[in-house]
């Protein structure tokens, strides 16, 4: 019924649990992109809103910048005023350090510095927006990110000169410090040539300090490698093994890039928490439906699996074995037809016994009839001769004879009843069948001379010891002679001989009778069987019982034609040691 | 007291701290502890390495804690006579210099002695100029006795206790000894003799950087494990620094326009009342020290024990300002504002130092709302100090003024006469000034100093010896791996170095 249980569960997983982990990996792949595509638009959002707040602040404090040189530009003003004119503007704009204004020949002409100026005309700085002339940003003595701005402009009739700002970005460091992608998902600034401006995380903005280099940053290089506002989405392993998710985006007008790094294992937490969420609940399904189509299969299979246990019994032989189905359906019925079937062989097989009982009783009394009343029958004529011969001196040994002989096989008959119906403890002892064979045809001889036949006996020379009971052999052998004699016609012949081969000692008793027919030959040695007409058929069932008995076998041989020959085998023993005196 | 003074007396020290006896046996793995002093134009220049070398390897009889209340150090205890004019201090037993001789009360007298009979040293004490004797009775006792009470004498036991060896070189008794020192660093190691126990920081090394940022990256590597100082323009962007913490505490001294009131107009009280209401003190705190320090209500240090918690702010009222000008210079009061300045003159400002750049700015801005024409005149540290100690040649000068923390620096900058040049050079005299600081400098107790105190803060509020803006904050900041004791918060950690622990589990920062 394994077989049943296997294709039902093989139907239950095709039709459903197939499906249902089909269904989880969909879900879960649609997951996974979704999330993917979230976490890149929203960092590459962030990112884009630092990038114009980037822009915006820069491109704000050009134009105050800008504005400062339109004030200052073409107006004559005394070097006391436009001295005045820069110390008002860096205490209204405190992102402006300090301003100098240098002249054609790079010498000073008025400072917002109360002492000697610090600045001097920057000679790397490349044009940004609004035309202002930037500096590239470096950290100063006071750890705060720089960058010199330079305007030409002219100073009227004092000829061109330019004005040199210090400008300090430290908005570009708060506008990181405010950026946080989750828990530790940061934003940094890239400058020209990969020179990190800003970084999001405190503890690294050492990095800032030494004018680290990213241009490695995978990011960075994509940008760098292609111009376009398109954001750039990279993974990659940090330096402290950690995986991350970075989007870049490039800044308009400035050229620097804006970097959202975010570690992948937070980026994609609620995503791998929703799948683990959605895998735990595809699981549970999963054993549910594994579990209810268990107990459902169960209930389905198990009055199959009790008719065919019941049914295994009935075929033991054990047939008060019934199902108990209570489901109502066609297996009910099926099972109520297997009761009723067994019912119905009770029955059978008690009206069968019933007459085996009556035949075996009849055949018992038949045959007691058959094989006492001969016997019986003799004594009775003889006893009735006796009362008149009693005189008679040899006849009266006659009739003791006659009366010892019948007596005795009456006595065989009711021990061959007995050792059937309860057979007899065997003793075990060294038995020369030589000599038991050489007994029982001696005292055969009569039965034989009686019936007109020859009685022979052919023993081994050699020894013939088994261990075994003198008394049941003798009956054993004497059954045997016996059923020769009444089977071989007159004149016939009846051997018995002995012999010995591979440890065994073989007793042969052969006859010249009408033989066995075939289809006997495997009941022969059942009880109540006999190939004669009448009797009980008691005396080979008895020898069988007691060769088994003593470990031997006994078997017939089929010659038909020339008459029947029983053997039986013995293992051989060693002739007991004789007493010394 | 000026930078130039300052810088001067740093050299000297610095000079004498370096040349320290040979160094103790070294440890195989000693505990160290790396302090950084950069020199930012953020900071003020008052500072160098020789003072702050001092502060470790010389004990003072006394010390000063985070209230500036006198707190016994070399002294174990004193007492006083019943008319309060003698004083006796018990020293400490088992007190030893670096080099293993004991310290005793003969120490000690040798020591006020050379205070009272140095002219120039006699500037650092006020009480001991009245000294009638000075004893010592037993080892561990010294006897004091004065003409008339005074009460700052404890602030004069802040001097520190040396001897001077065959060599010629100074012993100290402070928690560490200098070993070695080259251009740029000084090394001293743990005092195995020290009175209160072994420092658990077995070796300190100053090094100095010449800029804020060299020394912030060398701390940042775990080169630097304490830098002392680090200016207000960072503090925003190293305060969120995991392996380090950002300490600070009020300095105490006050950045302060001092006029010269030898010179007109500022002779007159209502001139320097009036300079001082045109101040906004808040945007000054805001602009030029990003809000690192507090905001000046008096010369006095805000935080001093004797001094009461709420005071009401100094006001910012130019309209005030410009009525008392006018009134005090004999201006018209039809004249509409911004016409013309109401005076000019010319504050000397330490050239190459922000802060100060900065609040000339300021401030500059700020009279020009009331009339004034203040002219800033950016010179070297050392020409300000003689324009304006030796030539008297000033009109006013931008300064850092001690304000704390003992009472007594306060009878030292403002009660006249100036008992040196080095004090109160720019001639303040108000006689309700002197007579609070005659009372409090008497004072038997504590409510009489308090008592005292306010009426000395009213006084200097009606009568302001100058415009007195800002008290500013020093940040510093110290590597997670040592921990500063409880006793440290508000004050200046090194002053507590030696109850430092250090923390094995932090590791240094690759």
């Amino acid at each position: 019924m394994r077989s049943l249980s296997v294709r039902f569960a093989v139907m239950l997983a095709t039709a459903a649990v197939a499906p249902l982990l089909v269904y989880g990996a969909v879900s879960v792949y649609s997951l996974r992109e979704g999330t993917h595509r979230t976490v890149v638009d929203g960092s590459a959002n962030v990112a884009r809103q630092v990038g114009e707040q980037v822009r915006r602040y820069v491109r704000t404090n050009l134009q105050i910048f800008q504005a400062l040189v339109v004030d200052l530009a073409n107006t004559d003003l005394t070097l006391e005023q436009q001295d005045h004119i820069l110390k008002n503007f860096v205490l209204r704009f405190p992102e402006f350090r300090e301003l100098t204004v240098f002249d054609r020949a790079k010498a000073i002409v008025a400072s917002s510095a109360v002492g000697p100026p610090r600045l001097k005309p920057p000679v790397d700085s490349v044009v940004g927006p609004l035309g202002v002339a930037m500096s590239p940003v470096f950290v100063d003595d006071d750890v705060l990110p720089t960058s010199f701005v330079t305007l030409p402009f002219s100073l009227g009739s004092e000829g061109d000169g330019w004005l040199v700002g210090e400008f300090s970005i430290e908005e570009l460091w708060r506008m990181v410090d405010r950026i946080r992608v989750g828990d530790s998902g940061v934003a940094l600034i890239v400058g020209p040539g990969g020179v990190l401006l800003a970084h999001g995380n405190p503890s690294q903005r050492p990095l800032v300090a030494r004018g680290t280099k990213l241009s490695d940053h995978p990011v960075v290089a994509a940008l760098a490698a292609v111009p376009g506002e398109t954001p750039v989405v990279r993974e990659f392993r940090a330096a402290d093994g950690q995986r991350m998710l970075a989007v870049g985006v490039r800044v308009p007008e400035l050229g620097w890039f804006v970097l959202v790094e975010q570690p992948t294992r937070e980026a994609y937490a609620t995503a791998m928490l929703h799948e683990r969420e959605l895998l735990a609940a595809i699981g549970l399904a999963l054993l549910i439906m594994i579990l209810v189509g268990s107990i459902w299969a169960r209930s389905l299979i198990r009055p199959i699996v009790d008719l065919t246990a019941a049914t295994g019994a009935i075929a033991e032989g054990r047939l008060e074995q019934r199902v108990t189905i209570r489901s109502v359906t066609e297996l009910s019925r099926l099972g109520q037809g297997f009761n009723r079937m067994a019912d119905r062989l009770v029955e059978l097989q008690d009206d069968v016994r019933r007459q085996e009982r009556h035949a075996v009783f009849g055949k018992v009394a038949a045959g007691l009839v058959h094989d006492l009343s001969h016997p019986f029958k003799n004594i009775q004529n003889n006893c009735r001769l006796v009362l008149k011969m009693h005189d008679d001196q040899e006849y009266r040994e006659l009739f003791r004879r006659t009366v010892e002989r019948e007596f005795a096989t009456v006595k065989r008959v009711f021990e061959d009843l007995h050792n059937i119906v309860r057979p007899m403890p065997v003793e075990r002892f060294p038995v020369d069948l030589n000599k038991l064979a050489a007994d029982v045809v001696e005292t055969m001889r009569l039965n034989a001379d009686t019936a007109g036949l020859s009685l022979e006996l052919k023993p081994t020379p050699e020894d013939a010891y088994v261990e075994g009971d003198i008394i049941a052999l003798g009956r054993v052998l004497r059954n045997l002679v016996l059923n020769a004699i009444e089977a071989t016609p007159p004149l016939g012949r009846v051997t018995v001989a002995t012999d010995t081969a591979d440890g065994f000692v073989r007793l042969q008793v052969s006859d010249t009778g009408c033989g066995i027919p075939p289809e006997r030959i495997a009941t022969l040695f059942d009880d109540f069987q006999t190939t004669k007409r009448q009797g009980l058929g008691l005396g080979l069932a008895s020898s069988k019982k007691i060769v088994e008995q003593l470990g031997g076998t006994i078997r017939a041989e089929r010659h038909v034609a020339k008459g029947a020959v029983f053997v039986v085998e013995l293992a051989r023993v060693r002739p007991p040691r004789r007493a010394v005196g | 007291m000026s930078g130039g003074l300052a810088a001067g007396l740093a050299a000297a020290v610095f000079a004498l701290a370096c040349s320290g006896p040979s160094p103790p046996t070294e440890s195989d793995d000693p505990v160290t502890l790396t302090i950084g002093v950069p020199q930012s134009r953020q900071l003020n220049p008052t500072h160098s390495i020789s003072t702050l070398v001092a502060t470790l390897t010389d004990e003072r009889l006394s010390a000063i804690d985070a209230i500036g209340r006198t707190q016994p150090r070399l002294v174990e205890h004193w007492t006083t006579s019943s008319d309060g004019l003698t004083w006796t201090l018990k020293l400490r037993q088992n007190l030893r210099f670096h080099d293993g001789s004991p310290l005793t009360s003969a120490d000690v007298k040798r020591s006020l002695d050379a205070v009272m009979n140095d002219r120039t040293r006699a500037v650092a004490s006020v009480c001991l100029a009245d000294a009638e004797s000075i004893a010592a009775p037993g080892p561990l006792e010294v006897a004091v006795r004065f003409s008339r009470r005074c009460s700052f004498f404890l602030d004069d036991l802040l001097i520190t206790i040396t001897r001077t060896l065959p060599d010629g070189t100074t012993a100290g008794t402070g928690p560490f000894v200098l070993v070695s020192q080259d251009e740029t660093s000084c090394t001293l190691e743990a005092n195995d003799r020290y009175h209160l126990g072994k420092p658990a920081i077995e070796r300190v090394v100053f090094r100095s950087y010449s800029t804020l940022r060299e020394a912030w990256a060398e701390m940042l590597r775990g080169s630097v494990d304490f830098l002392w100082e680090v200016g207000p323009d960072s503090a925003e962007f190293l305060r969120d620094q995991a392996s380090v913490e950002v300490r600070s505490f009020t300095n105490y001294y006050a950045y302060t326009i001092v006029p010269n009131s030898a010179r007109e107009p500022f002779s007159r009280p209502e001139v320097r009342r009036a300079l001082s209401l045109a101040v906004d003190r808040a945007a000054l705190l805001r602009h030029a020290l990003r809000g690192q320090g507090v905001v000046a209500t008096s010369p006095i240090w805000p935080h001093t024990w004797a001094r009461k918690a709420e005071t009401t702010p100094l006001p910012h009222a130019p309209d005030e300002a410009v009525a008392l000008l006018r009134q005090a210079l004999g201006r018209p009061e039809h004249v509409p504002r911004g016409s013309s300045p109401l005076f000019t003159f010319t504050c000397l400002v330490p050239q190459g130092f922000t802060v100060y750049e900065r609040l000339a700015l300021v401030v500059q801005q700020q009279l020009r709302a009331v009339d004034v024409d203040m002219r800033l005149e950016s010179l070297p540290a050392d020409v300000v100090n003689s324009r304006v100690m030796a030539e008297g040649d000033f009109d006013a000068v931008l300064l850092p003024i001690l304000g704390g923390p003992s009472l007594s620096v306060l009878n030292r900058l403002w009660h006249s006469p100036s008992p040196s040049p080095l004090w109160n050079f720019w001639g303040y005299r108000n006689a309700s000034v002197d007579a609070a600081l005659d009372a409090l400098r008497e004072a038997p107790d504590e409510a009489h100093t308090r008592a005292a105190v306010a009426e000395l803060e009213a006084a200097l509020r009606a009568d302001p010896p100058g415009i007195v803006l800002v008290w500013s904050d020093t940040l510093q900041a110290v590597s997670r791996r040592f921990i500063v004791p409880e006793s440290g918060n508000g004050r200046d950690a090194l002053h507590v170095l030696g109850a430092w622990r250090h923390h094995p589990e932090e590791a240094r920062q690759p």
